[in-house]
């Protein structure tokens, strides 16, 4: 009966254990220990970072130093023969550049140029014959 | 209709006649004479490659069949090696016509010797045809052997001189134009409107480039000389190669001779 009595039977429910969420975790550094009481470990990994440190600046100092504070000389090299070249010359034109005799001239020795190049030392199409001339029947 | 078709044939005869008559003749030139060779020598090889089959097959049979073979195909062989040397022979007389730097009588000389050794194959290949035995065929070709260590020479003394006479006249031409250059560079200076020192020392210059190329062409020359002198069982070749090297030395100092022409040409086109 009491179970039919809503008025004397009240169901309590279990109060719900409501836990806080955790809070979100926070990425600590690693600490650097940079007490001198540390270890050796530690000591020799300061060592090093500190000469790496040192050696790079050197490098950079004597870079900058070598390149843009000092004067290279070139190397000292004998003159070249000069020969002549066929590169059109820029220097001003004389009283002569359109002489006709000075410009017949110079069409004879551009003739000349292409027979030079055209001559033919070797005949390779009049080689001799190469025929068989050991004919025995022994 | 019967008169019809005889007109047709008459003219047809009568304008193949004339055209037989008219025809220009095929100029015979250095490249027809080449193409003969060219020709010879593939009929030659044909004819080489029968003789070797003929002479294999006797010497294993022995027999008068093969004997015979043989001894035609030998025949057949020497011919046609005949006219090879002779198409050869033509071509290289050709080459020589067609060259005009070769000085006259240096062509008449040789074209001399070339047809008389035309002349010699020619009268060999017509007596091949009465050889008996294979002996026989063997002698012939001692013969023409011989014969051919004459033409080898004869070949490289002209081989020899058509690159040398070119050289010789562009070499000539060139100390024609330095002279010509000269003139104009003394005019100058006696005009005394431009300034002709650094032409003077290229042509001094050149003038020593063009005496070094005469030197090469000299030994060149008696390099040739040696060629025909030599003796009967010598080919010529080795002279014949010391007489291109010569002659590529000498083409050197000519164009070195030539590079110093230009400069002396803008030396007085520019101040």
């Amino acid at each position: 009966m009491e179970e039919n009595n809503p008025q004397t039977h009240t169901h309590i429910p279990e109060a719900s254990v409501v836990v806080a969420p955790d809070k979100p975790k926070r990425f600590n550094f690693p600490k650097f220990n940079f007490s001198f009481n540390s270890g050796i470990k530690n000591l020799i990994i300061k060592v090093a970072v500190i000469v790496l440190i040192v050696v790079l600046a050197f490098l950079i100092i004597y870079y900058v130093y070598q390149n843009f504070m000092t004067e290279t000389t070139p190397p000292i090299e004998p003159t070249p023969t000069p020969f002549p070249t066929h590169v059109e010359d820029t220097k001003e034109p004389s009283l002569y550049a359109e002489d006709e005799e000075v410009l017949a001239i110079e069409e004879k020795i551009k003739s000349i140029e292409l027979k030079l190049q055209e001559i033919n030392f070797r005949d390779d199409r009049l080689r001799v014959p190469s025929l068989d001339w050991d004919i025995n029947f022994e | 209709m019967r008169k019809l078709s005889a007109l047709g044939l008459s003219t047809f005869v009568l304008f193949f006649s004339f055209h037989m008559v008219f025809a220009e003749e095929e100029e015979f030139t250095y490249e027809k004479a080449y193409q003969d060779y060219v020709y010879m020598t593939d009929l030659y090889q044909d004819a080489h490659g029968e003789y070797l089959l003929a002479k294999a097959q006797y010497s294993q049979a022995q027999t008068l069949t093969s004997q015979s073979k043989a001894q035609l195909a030998t025949v057949n062989m020497l011919a046609a090696r005949d006219d090879v040397v002779i198409t050869y022979l033509r071509a290289l007389r050709m080459r020589l016509l067609e060259e005009d730097a070769v000085d006259i009588q240096a062509k008449n000389s040789l074209f001399a010797r070339i047809d008389a050794d035309i002349a010699w194959f020619e009268n060999h290949k017509d007596t091949i045809p009465s050889a008996g035995t294979l002996n026989d065929l063997e002698s012939d070709s001692e013969e023409a052997y011989d014969r051919f260590m004459f033409t080898q020479r004869l070949t490289y003394e002209t081989l020899s001189l058509i690159p040398y006479y070119k050289l010789k006249s562009t070499r000539e031409d060139m100390t024609a134009v330095l002279n010509e250059t000269k003139g104009k560079i003394q005019e100058i200076r006696q005009k005394g409107d431009h300034d002709v020192a650094f032409a003077e020392r290229w042509v001094l210059e050149t003038e020593n480039k063009l005496i070094r190329a005469l030197d090469k062409e000299v030994e060149a020359q008696n390099l040739v000389f040696q060629i025909q002198s030599q003796s009967s069982r010598e080919t010529g070749k080795s002279q014949y190669e010391n007489v291109l090297t010569h002659l590529l030395e000498a083409n050197q100092y000519l164009r070195e001779a030539n590079s110093y022409m230009i400069e002396i040409i803008k030396q007085i086109k520019t101040k």
